[in-house]
């Protein structure tokens, strides 16, 4: 009966609270509608007559009671409440179906058998206890994310986990269900490709609470890792290469293990290290013999009772390359240090050092040319001509042999083409050149001091910096220490440039004390220009280390040195077709980015080119995958590539420009089932517990699971709602407001009144 | 040329023997290298016309010594001439040392004359040996006939028992790297450049034919060049001279710029 005079239970009222939909100005206009009325109202007491002051009081009471009532309703009542709605919830539940589900946890089995025993269509507990409250809609998700009935689809075989995408494709799958909450179980080993900010603003924007149950253990006790490697994309054929290996490991401290590098199956480096605590970085040289792409091998020696054995071994690719690279050194004057700088790689397949030489006014010899046309006219004066060198060396040419168009072409050579520019001293190099105030300047790494010191001749002994212990170019033996001694005995050099300072974000590498009081004098730096290197090596006769009496015939050091650093300096020269991969190593399914930059021989955009990526499998299988130019990087190209089948491949780029098909170089990748599954698969509680802070929801560790319920019943948005009812056409104001006019009608009937 | 001069050489070996070692480097101490005392020699310049001394079979070292024929108006006169032809940073003195010095590695260029006396001992064999094969490179000059050839052929059979001595070819970049030379001439000395202007013979003993040697590493490269049966010193010694044929002095200063040029550049 009350639900049918007041339209709504009578709970409602007890918990609700009033409130009006009319505005506060809306409000306000009500005593200007009142006002009058009253004034009728009180005309009633006014009246002459028949009428007793005692009708005219009961008339007006019943009169004011039924304009109290139209005015109730004309103010838009509403009762706010917070209901439990009649239907269910749904929650969605997304289930981690990567491989690394397979991982056993000490207490709880394997984290896959965790999902299998809580989500059991018959004797999973939690599956039933969620069911009795809410829908569920299940969710299994590895690389990509879809939806399933039951876990009996469930197969722990991604090589992926992506979570972010798994949120946001069953945020977007139950948009305009009353959708409680999602749950996600899983151990979340991966760190997210994509930022987590987005997927958080979005989940908060629509009130959607994450409970994040994490499996797994969150620190191993006992375990080994080859955390990460670092190498170069590529190197060339005899350089030396410098990998970064970062082990971590917990439950082993100062123990020792045997850490192998094999390339192919050949040994390219072995050691004994000792375990420190939590991580550690080592940085080991290696000599790769083979040419090509190639893909080396990390292994860490088992430990007794390590936890996770397949994070002990990680492959790492890198392509030797085995081009010529082309350097220009132009000297000024007839100098030794180019006749020994030519020596010293004369051995050197992969290096071709060409000579110009001033030897008189407007006379110069070229040595070492390809071609009688090239450098004919001297120093090069056009970008064809510069670019199709890899990298320049300077020696001592004084500025005014170098137009500013020269010059400028020069700086173009480091920034745009990516080429390597090596300032050697001599009595016209630098400052005493006439650089100082040069645009080449402008592109040294070091400071050129205002004025020039023609009559400053120093002998100097050069000592390496901690940069230069681990440089690939300036390590000299085969270990830090053995090189650090080496550059120690070397002979000391002379020269004729002082500098004393570098520019910020230079490196020094190479120095020489001056004395107490000074900075050192700066005998090797470099900086990166654009794409390209600079070095300045303010030397003038780094020969001696070839000469010199106290270095022995068989040493190598000379020629070691100029080696890798010219190797050094053109590392990461660019080609004219260039293919970078997203990742070395993926797992099947997965998609790897391909990005090429194509330019023409003078080194600017290619564009509107025809461009592939070849994709060649080991069986000689190839996959051609058209790249699309990129919307705003000229010369670009784009494409992904997904890979269905595990296996080494080989990756390159094909340029079809006016009927004449090039191809880049190769670059290798791996993919296999497990992708890096095996790696940092202890649970990652920061992110899980972060997207559920983040979220108003909570995390769980699988232990804490029977709470989960209880913390989505009592923060469920989507079984209880804030409903606003409306209240104007409630069924009791019409009776009364009827039941008031009725009594004032009959009131005067029974009194004879008008 | 010696017979020619007697008193000259009478002259210099009461001196040379002071001055040999101390003459070799004091030069660089008087250059401008003030800022560091302990600078090693050599460094003030980028290229020191240096001239090898050697111990004779004869032993007429205290004679002023059969490596200091021409010394050291030839050197000076032959600087003059490199300085004003081409931008070649070199130091305008005489330079010479003996083989034996460990600063001799700090010369990659080295000279040295009348080879046919020259009676090395086992120390300067070995010195000699690791100065080319480090990079050095050796211009020998002024002897001429066979017998002189069988004495220097003994020595650097020495030095290097298993490398060939060959003819260098006209097209070597030795002969082009900055005067093109096409044809190997005769440089007489002094008296016999006077006949030759009067219909008389430019050769000495039976040194007839000019001939440019070499030795070459086992990389190609020319470590050792030879002028046998010519006399490029001669010609730079009297190129002021207005009896000494023009002719000769130019292809000796000519040819003499070449093999520093190349020296420095290869």
């Amino acid at each position: 009966m009350f639900e049918f005079l007041f339209k709504f239970p009578a709970e409602y009222f007890a918990e609700g609270r009033f409130v009006s939909l009319l505005s506060w100005w809306q409000l306000a206009l009500l005593p200007l509608v009142i006002a009058p009325l009253a004034f009728i109202v009180l005309g009633y007491f006014k009246l002459q007559g028949r009428t007793r002051g005692g009708d005219r009081m009961i008339i007006a009471l019943l009169r004011g009671l039924a304009l109290a009532v139209i005015i109730f309703s004309l103010s838009r009542p509403l009762l706010e409440v917070t209901a439990q709605m009649p239907q269910p919830g749904v929650v969605g539940v997304l289930l981690d179906n990567s491989i690394s589900m397979g991982l056993a946890d000490p207490v709880l089995g394997t984290r896959g058998d965790f999902i299998r025993q809580q989500l059991d269509a018959e004797s999973g507990n939690l599956l039933r206890a969620l069911q009795q409250s809410f829908d569920l809609r299940l969710f299994k998700f590895g690389a990509a994310t879809e939806a399933i009935a039951d876990i009996d689809a469930l197969d722990f075989s991604d090589g992926d986990s992506d979570l972010i995408q798994a949120l946001s494709f069953a945020q977007a799958t139950l948009q305009g269900e009353p959708l409680a909450g999602l749950v996600v179980i899983s151990d979340g080993a991966l760190q997210p490709a994509e930022p987590l900010d987005k997927l958080l603003l979005s989940l908060r924007s629509a009130r959607i609470p994450v409970y994040s149950i994490g499996l797994g253990e969150s620190r191993y006790a006992r375990d080994i890792e080859i955390s990460q490697i670092r190498l170069p994309d590529e190197v060339l054929n005899g350089s030396r290469v410098m990998a970064d290996v970062t082990i971590k490991q917990q439950g082993y401290d100062g123990l020792p293990v045997e850490l192998l590098i094999e390339d192919n199956s050949r040994i390219l480096h072995k050691q004994q290290l000792r375990l420190k605590p939590g991580m550690q970085s080592i940085r080991i040289p290696l000599a790769i013999e083979d040419t090509g792409p190639r893909q080396l091998e990390f292994h860490l020696g088992a430990m007794a009772d390590e936890q996770i054995v397949a994070n002990n071994s990680r492959q790492a690719m890198l392509t030797v390359d085995n081009r010529k690279i082309r350097i220009l050194y132009y000297e000024g004057e007839p100098r030794f240090e180019l006749k020994f700088i030519r020596r010293a790689v004369a051995d050197d397949e992969n290096l071709a050092v060409t000579g110009l030489i001033r030897t008189a006014d407007a006379k110069y010899y070229r040595v070492g040319i390809e071609s009688s046309e090239e450098l004919r006219n001297g120093f090069p004066i056009t970008r064809d001509e510069l670019f199709a060198y890899d990298a320049i060396i300077l020696g001592s040419v004084e500025n005014s042999l170098l137009s500013r168009e020269q010059q400028d072409m020069i700086v173009e050579f480091v920034s745009e083409r990516g080429g390597g520019l090596l300032m050697l001293g001599g009595r016209h190099a630098f400052t005493e050149g006439g650089y100082r105030d040069s645009v080449l300047h402008g592109i040294s790494p070091v400071i050129m001091p205002d004025r020039a010191q023609p009559e400053f001749n120093r002998r100097i002994k050069i000592q390496p910096t901690a940069a230069a212990w681990v440089h690939p170019a300036l390590i000299l033996d085969d270990s830090s220490e053995k090189s650090i001694a080496r550059w120690l005995t070397l002979p000391p050099l002379t020269m004729v440039n002082p500098i004393r300072r570098i520019k910020p974000g230079a490196t020094l590498l190479l120095s020489s004390p001056a004395n107490d009081r000074d900075d050192p004098y700066v005998a090797m730096a470099w900086h990166r220009y654009g794409r390209g290197k600079v070095v300045a090596f303010p030397v003038q006769n780094s020969w001696l280390w070839q000469m010199h009496h106290e270095i022995d015939l068989e040493d190598q050091t000379h020629e070691l040195l100029w080696r890798q650093l010219l190797r050094w300096l053109v590392e990461s020269v660019p080609r004219r077709l260039n293919l970078e991969l997203s990742a070395q190593k993926i797992h099947v399914g997965g998609v790897i980015k391909l990005r090429s930059e194509v330019l023409k021989a003078d080194f600017s955009a290619q564009r509107e080119a025809q461009v592939r990526a070849v994709l060649t499998a080991l069986d000689g299988s190839e996959q051609a995958i058209p790249l699309q130019p990129h919307p705003s990087l000229p010369g670009v190209y784009e494409g992904n590539l997904a890979v269905a089948e595990p296996g080494d491949y080989l990756a390159q780029v094909e340029l079809d420009a006016s009927g004449q098909v090039t191809r880049s170089g190769e670059t290798r990748f791996l993919v296999t089932r497990a992708g890096d599954e095996y790696f940092a698969s202890e649970m990652n509680e920061k992110l899980l517990r972060r997207i559920a802070d983040e979220s108003s929801g909570s995390f769980f560790r699988a232990q804490e699971v029977d709470q989960l319920v209880a913390a989505l019943d009592s923060n469920s948005r989507g079984s209880r709602r804030l409903l606003r009812l409306e209240l104007w056409d409630m069924p009791i104001l019409f009776l009364l407001l009827v039941a008031l006019l009725c009594a004032e009608w009959g009131y005067r009937r029974w009194r004879s009144l008008a | 040329m010696n017979q020619v001069k007697p008193f000259f050489l009478l002259l210099i070996a009461g001196l040379l023997p002071a001055l040999a070692t101390a003459q070799s480097l004091q030069h660089d101490d008087q250059a401008q290298i003030s800022s560091a005392p302990d600078t090693p020699p050599g460094n003030a310049h980028e290229f020191y016309f240096t001239r090898g001394i050697y111990s004779g079979e004869f032993d007429d070292y205290d004679e002023g010594g059969r490596w200091a024929v021409d010394y050291p108006k030839a050197d000076h006169q032959f600087l003059v001439a490199l300085k004003r032809l081409s931008v070649i940073d070199a130091y305008g003195s005489d330079n010479a040392i003996e083989l034996t010095d460990p600063l001799l590695r700090h010369f990659p260029l080295l000279y040295a004359v009348e080879v046919g006396s020259m009676s090395l001992t086992e120390a300067e064999v070995l010195a000699l040996r690791n100065y080319l094969l480090a990079g050095g490179f050796l211009v020998f000059d002024d002897f001429w006939g066979s017998w002189a050839w069988d004495q220097f052929l003994s020595q650097m059979q020495m030095v290097f028992p298993d490398r060939a001595i060959v003819e260098v070819p006209p097209e070597h970049p030795v002969f082009h790297v900055f005067y093109n030379i096409d044809r190997v001439i005769q440089v007489p000395n002094l008296r016999q450049g006077w006949a030759a202007q009067h219909g008389g013979p430019t050769h000495e003993y039976d040194g007839i034919v000019p001939h440019v040697r070499g030795i070459f590493d086992d990389d190609g490269r020319l470590m050792v060049l030879i002028n046998w049966n010519t006399d490029l010193g001669d010609a730079w010694e009297w190129a002021d001279d207005p009896n000494y044929p023009l002719k000769f002095s130019t292809y000796a200063f000519e040819i003499g710029i070449n093999f520093v040029i190349y020296g420095m550049t290869h």
